[in-house]
């Protein structure tokens, strides 16, 4: 079966070049050979086959594309004794499906050479390399007998198969190809017998014509462990198994050959799945780990914020496959509304992002659901001490799956535990979460691809104050509840006939269910149904000319009603407003309320000379309910510099409206235009090593138009009433982010971001700029994690940020403190808006994760430990109800997290 | 990317060897005692320190604990576990109990050797209350919690291990000598601890060790 190499064979033909100005004067030169494995079925039916690549090789020496330009087979000729040229039977009719291509495209690919060079600098290049697959000789017939002394020789005994198996991987059941399989034993007279086999791409290898007796079974593949076992042949039977071989290591990072998106942002960030479920610090929640990237602040503990570049947690749009969803987080921030196992991807862009998206002044966060693929029936249930998830995935025929997913808390049991009987607060019903997802693929065929997801997430808290007055002297009830629920159904439809066209079009519907009262004395109670259709059609023209348009439509149709103070607005102070007259309410109730938001955009990628991308995009806004049309024009640069060095650069115009309630006639203004926010980013990317990057932006972003409140009043319908909000606010953000990220690489993974920024804010009718709530001067962060043997995986997550600013209370004993006697209160002394800072914020989180591998599930369990050195953060301050000293609000201490997790 | 040159190489390649996966080289363990899983059991014995903030200083207690461990050795030099403390102690004025919930690092700095450098991290609590209750005062301490970190040496001694029969894993006997420190919100533990336990040692699978055929 085995044959031995022969020369290395180097036909050089003529330069064909654009451009060059150095002649190559060094060839590349294989370094690492790798061997593409021989397909079984063509070994079986005595195929052979050449298979010629073109290869990208860059300047280290990597291959950068495979790609098959020609493939041939023919069937083995055997010449008999008599001169006859026969063709050997194939067994298969479709001689041409052996996996030759796919053998050859995977060693191509995994080819290192010495790289090319152009007079002593070394060049990418790409070359042309074929593949024989060449079959070793049959064995010689046996001599010819002479005519009329010796019976005529027997016919050719047919091989009988009598063992056949079947290779498999431990834990995950997929087929192993490639695994040589020897099967042996020794004689009485000390002599070893043994033969041998090598899986096929079903994962079956064969034996014939083995004798009766017992064997000794070894199959050894690279990357797995040998595995050892005996079997008995029986005369006339067939000895059939089955073998689960345990690879070296179930690390998620183990991956085939990936290409890179083509990227045409400034900045975007994309997590796959497989590589942050294991973060520190962040239960295994995906959504979390935007925390750590470059640009997002550390949002408050229990708020679930999402803070980018210096804006608002209401200026991010959270998208799930280009939907818009209210929330992301479930309440208390501790769980994303949608679980891993059913996401792919997230996008993050921080700014000077696609204008396929839009309404956002902030960034950008767009969570991938999973595309299913039909192998196998898969499923999975983890539990810890948050939650218990499942998920259970079936195939339908070859060409479609279905999954269906749900989560539940239970912090309401928790919670009841460690509550005390006699505390001031007990839970009616205690705060719980549900999650649930459907999703359906059905690619009926190669360039038709449908996918239905039905997702929804549920919360309810409801709390009962013993002492209403401990919470204010005005409170009348001590009865809180607490809920929001919403549901989406996406169904998508991807239309690929070429490479040179691609068609996404995808229509939602859904419904937001947000409740809040507090007896009869507050109310916030909405109810919102939305219609999104989104269209995106792409045309390549040529390599330098790529056009895309679309339309991203949302129709929301609401009903609300408010029972509530005047929330404070950003820059107001936050709590740190003192005793609020909480009977000063406002009421607001409409029905119906409908907002039709439609955006037709255009975007083209245009290549005007090697290496130098631009992406200019055009989105047209029209926004109902403001009565408001806005043109968003952006562009982003990227110029590879250098085959490690990219520069690259973006300016950018987006729009955004006020908070549902800046528009109210009552809550805010119904002559409230939109906001505005241009963003500026300028930045490198090194790639010294494939898996080495370092990244580094400035930006700036300029704000105006924002919604501010004033106390300006204005006529309406003759009645001089408060204007509320005007469009007086402005603010600018600059800073610098810096990316250092290690892919997976000798076992470790890791990423260290910093952050460096300024945020600031004009609020209406003033001159002089103040810090945004949540300005962060600085945002550290070093990921790390490390693989070991015997599946252990160790992570930590270091992080140190600086406080959150604060507007201070003059809190000193030596002060008197000042009395409301309308409202029996004492009202703080406030200093100058955000003027003071929140203590500096670090701690670290470890976790450690064990996989066991059984042959056909997996059982995982991590301990993850948060704020492990048990740092005392300070997350805000209370204060004595007389104002004269204040008393920190401490972070959560150091807490382990526990949970176990099977895989099927 | 530049095209400079289109270039045809030809190449017969030797059939029989996997080459899909990106896959890192595996390497087979010699076989030895301290291999595999394990789980360990056994009491200590020390010394322990404790400051108050109104109080100061306590004084030095003695007392006695128990640990429950469990966990793996990743390969010959790092092993990962998990450890449940507990004890109590005392002095003539004093007394007081913790107890632990911690993640153990282990690492083998000679490895085929029995000698292990040991530490942990966890969740820790401790409690604290005068030894006479009528001496008990409003000031008087009650505990803290926050975490608890060990740091130590251990040795296994495998009194029935024979290595020229290619075995792995076994029973062992472990001494150790460890120190803890509990800062807490208000309360300062520290102390040493040394101790004897009992350890299984529950070996690698025969597939992942470096054997002969014969031993199989």
């Amino acid at each position: 079966m085995r044959s031995l190499p022969l020369l290395l064979l180097l036909l050089p033909t003529l330069a064909s070049a654009q451009g060059e100005e150095k002649p190559i004067t060094k060839l590349p030169k294989v370094k690492k050979n790798v061997e593409a494995i021989y397909p079984a079925p063509a070994l079986r039916d005595r195929v052979e086959a050449t298979v010629v690549l073109e290869l990208d090789i860059d300047a280290d020496g990597y291959v950068s594309a495979a790609d098959v330009v020609s493939s041939s087979t023919t069937a083995e000729t055997v010449t008999s004794s008599t001169g006859v040229v026969s063709v050997l039977p194939s067994r298969s009719s479709t001689i041409a499906n052996y996996g030759f291509d796919q053998a050859a495209t995977v060693a191509g690919s995994r080819l290192e050479f010495e790289p090319a060079e152009a007079e002593g600098e070394k060049v990418p290049v790409r070359i042309q390399y074929t593949f024989r697959f060449k079959l070793p000789p049959l064995p010689p017939p046996p001599p010819p007998t002479i005519a009329g002394t010796d019976a005529p020789p027997p016919p050719d005994r047919p091989k009988v198969m009598n063992f056949t198996g079947v290779m498999r991987a431990r834990g995950t059941r997929s087929l192993v190809p490639g695994v040589v399989v020897t099967i042996f034993r020794e004689s009485e007279d000390g002599q070893t017998e043994g033969y041998e086999a090598v899986s096929g791409d079903d994962g079956v290898f064969n034996f014939y014509d083995l004798e009766p007796g017992e064997w000794k079974i070894l199959a050894e593949a690279d990357g797995y462990f040998p595995f050892r076992t005996t079997e008995e042949v029986t005369a006339g039977q067939v000895t059939e198994v089955v073998y689960f071989i345990e690879k070296g290591t179930y690390n998620p990072y183990d991956v085939l050959v990936e290409a890179e998106r083509v990227k045409k942002e400034v900045n975007r960030r994309t997590l796959e799945i497989k590589e942050i479920t294991k973060i520190a610090g962040t239960l295994g929640d995906p959504i979390q780990v935007v925390e750590n990237l470059p640009g997002v602040a550390r949002s408050q503990q229990g708020s679930g914020q999402i803070i980018v570049r210096g804006s608002g947690p209401n200026d991010t749009g959270v998208f799930i496959n280009g939907v818009d969803i209210p929330l992301i987080y479930h309440f208390g921030g501790l769980r994303s509304v949608i679980p891993a196992d059913v996401i792919e991807s997230i996008d993050f862009f921080p700014g000077n992002y696609s204008v396929y998206y839009g309404r956002k002044t902030g960034g950008i966060f767009d969570a991938k659901i999973k595309r299913l693929k039909p192998d196998a029936v898969h499923g999975s249930l983890d539990v810890s001490l948050l939650d218990t998830s499942l998920y259970l995935e079936v195939p339908i025929g070859e060409n479609a799956a279905i999954a269906i997913a749900g989560r539940r808390s239970y912090i309401d049991l928790v919670l009841k535990a460690v509550l005390p009987e006699d505390g001031n607060v007990s839970l009616t019903s205690a705060p719980v979460y549900y999650d649930f997802q459907i999703l359906a693929n059905w690619r009926p065929a190669p360039s038709h691809d449908l996918q239905l997801t039905v997702l929804g997430s549920d919360d309810i808290i409801e709390l009962l104050f013993e002492n209403p007055a401990s919470f204010s002297t005005q409170s009348r009830s001590g009865n809180l509840n607490a809920g929001t629920n919403f549901f989406r159904a996406i169904a998508e439809y991807r239309y690929t006939p070429s490479s040179e066209f691609n068609n996404q079009l995808s229509f939602s519907a859904g419904q937001d269910n947000i409740n809040f009262t507090f007896g009869d004395q507050f109310r916030f109670l909405l109810q919102n149904n939305q219609l999104q259709l989104r269209e995106r059609a792409e045309w390549k023209f040529a390599d330098a000319f790529t056009l895309a348009g679309g339309i991203d439509g949302l129709m929301r149709i609401a009903d609300v009603e408010v029972l509530l103070p005047r929330p404070p607005s950003e820059g107001q102070g936050g709590q740190n407003v003192g005793n609020p007259d909480i009977d000063d309410v406002l009421f607001t109730k409409v029905e119906g309320q409908r907002n039709f938001l439609v955006a037709p955009y255009v975007e083209a990628t245009i290549v005007p000379f090697e290496g130098l991308t631009l992406v200019p995009g055009l989105r047209l806004d029209y926004w109902e309910l403001l009565d408001e049309v806005s043109l968003d024009p952006r562009l982003v640069a990227r110029y590879q510099l250098l085959p490690e060095w990219t520069v690259k650069g973006g300016i950018g115009l987006v729009h955004q409206d006020g908070e549902p309630q800046s528009a109210d006639p009552i809550f805010g203004n119904p002559d409230i235009g939109l906001q505005r926010a241009i963003h500026y980013s300028v930045g490198a990317e090194w790639t010294p090593e494939p898996y080495l990057k370092f990244d580094m932006v400035l930006f700036y972003k300029a704000l105006d138009n924002l919604v501010s409140p004033t106390n300006a009043t204005v006529v309406r319908d003759g009645k001089t009433v408060p204007l509320n909000v005007d469009n007086g606010g402005r603010g600018t953000v600059y800073g610098m982010e810096l990316f250092l990220e290690h892919k997976f690489n000798n076992n470790l993974r890791g990423w260290l971001t910093y952050t460096l920024s300024r945020a600031s804010r004009i609020d209406s009718g003033e001159t002089e700029p103040r810090l945004f709530d949540f300005d962060q001067t600085h945002i550290l962060a070093v990921v790390a994690s490390y693989v070991f043997p015997e599946n252990w995986e160790f992570g930590i997550r270091w992080r140190i940020v600086s406080g959150n600013p604060t507007t201070p209370f003059l809190t000193r004993p030596d002060v008197s403190p000042v009395v409301n006697t309308d409202l029996g209160t004492y009202v703080p002394i406030v200093g100058a808006v955000n003027s003071d800072r929140l203590p500096l914020f670090h701690q670290l989180d470890v976790r450690v994760d064990k996989t066991w591998i059984f042959d056909a599930w997996k059982f995982a369990a991590y301990l993850s430990l948060v704020n492990a050195y048990n740092r005392t953060n300070v997350e805000g301050f209370t204060f004595e109800f007389d104002y004269t000293r204040r008393n920190p609000q401490q972070g959560l201490p150091i807490y382990p997290i526990l949970g176990v997790r099977g895989d099927f | 990317m530049r095209t400079f040159l289109v270039l045809s190489v030809a190449m017969l390649v030797p059939t029989g060897a996997w080459a899909q996966e990106d896959t890192q080289e595996l390497r087979l363990l010699k076989p030895a005692a301290r291999q595999g899983f394990y789980v360990a059991g056994g009491l200590r014995n020390g010394a322990l320190t404790i400051s108050d903030e109104n109080l100061g200083g306590l004084g030095f207690m003695t007392g006695f604990g128990f640990a429950a461990r469990g966990g793996q050795m990743a390969n010959d030099w790092i092993g990962f576990g998990l450890a449940i403390n507990a004890g109590g102690g005392g002095n003539d004025v004093w007394g007081g109990g913790w107890g632990a919930l911690s993640l153990e690092l282990m690492l083998t700095p000679l490895p085929g050797e029995d000698f292990a450098i040991r530490g942990s991290v966890g969740v820790g609590g401790m409690g604290v209350a005068r030894a006479k209750p009528e001496e008990e005062t409003e000031k008087d301490p009650s505990g803290t919690a926050g975490a608890l970190y060990t740091l130590g040496v251990s040795y296994d001694l495998f009194p029935w291990y024979e290595k020229d029969k290619y075995e792995s894993g076994g029973f062992a006997f472990t001494g150790f000598l460890e120190g803890m420190l509990l800062p807490g919100d208000g309360l300062i533990a520290g102390g040493v601890m040394i101790g004897l336990e009992v350890t299984y040692w529950f070996g690698f699978n025969k597939n992942k060790l470096d054997i002969p055929p014969e031993a199989y």
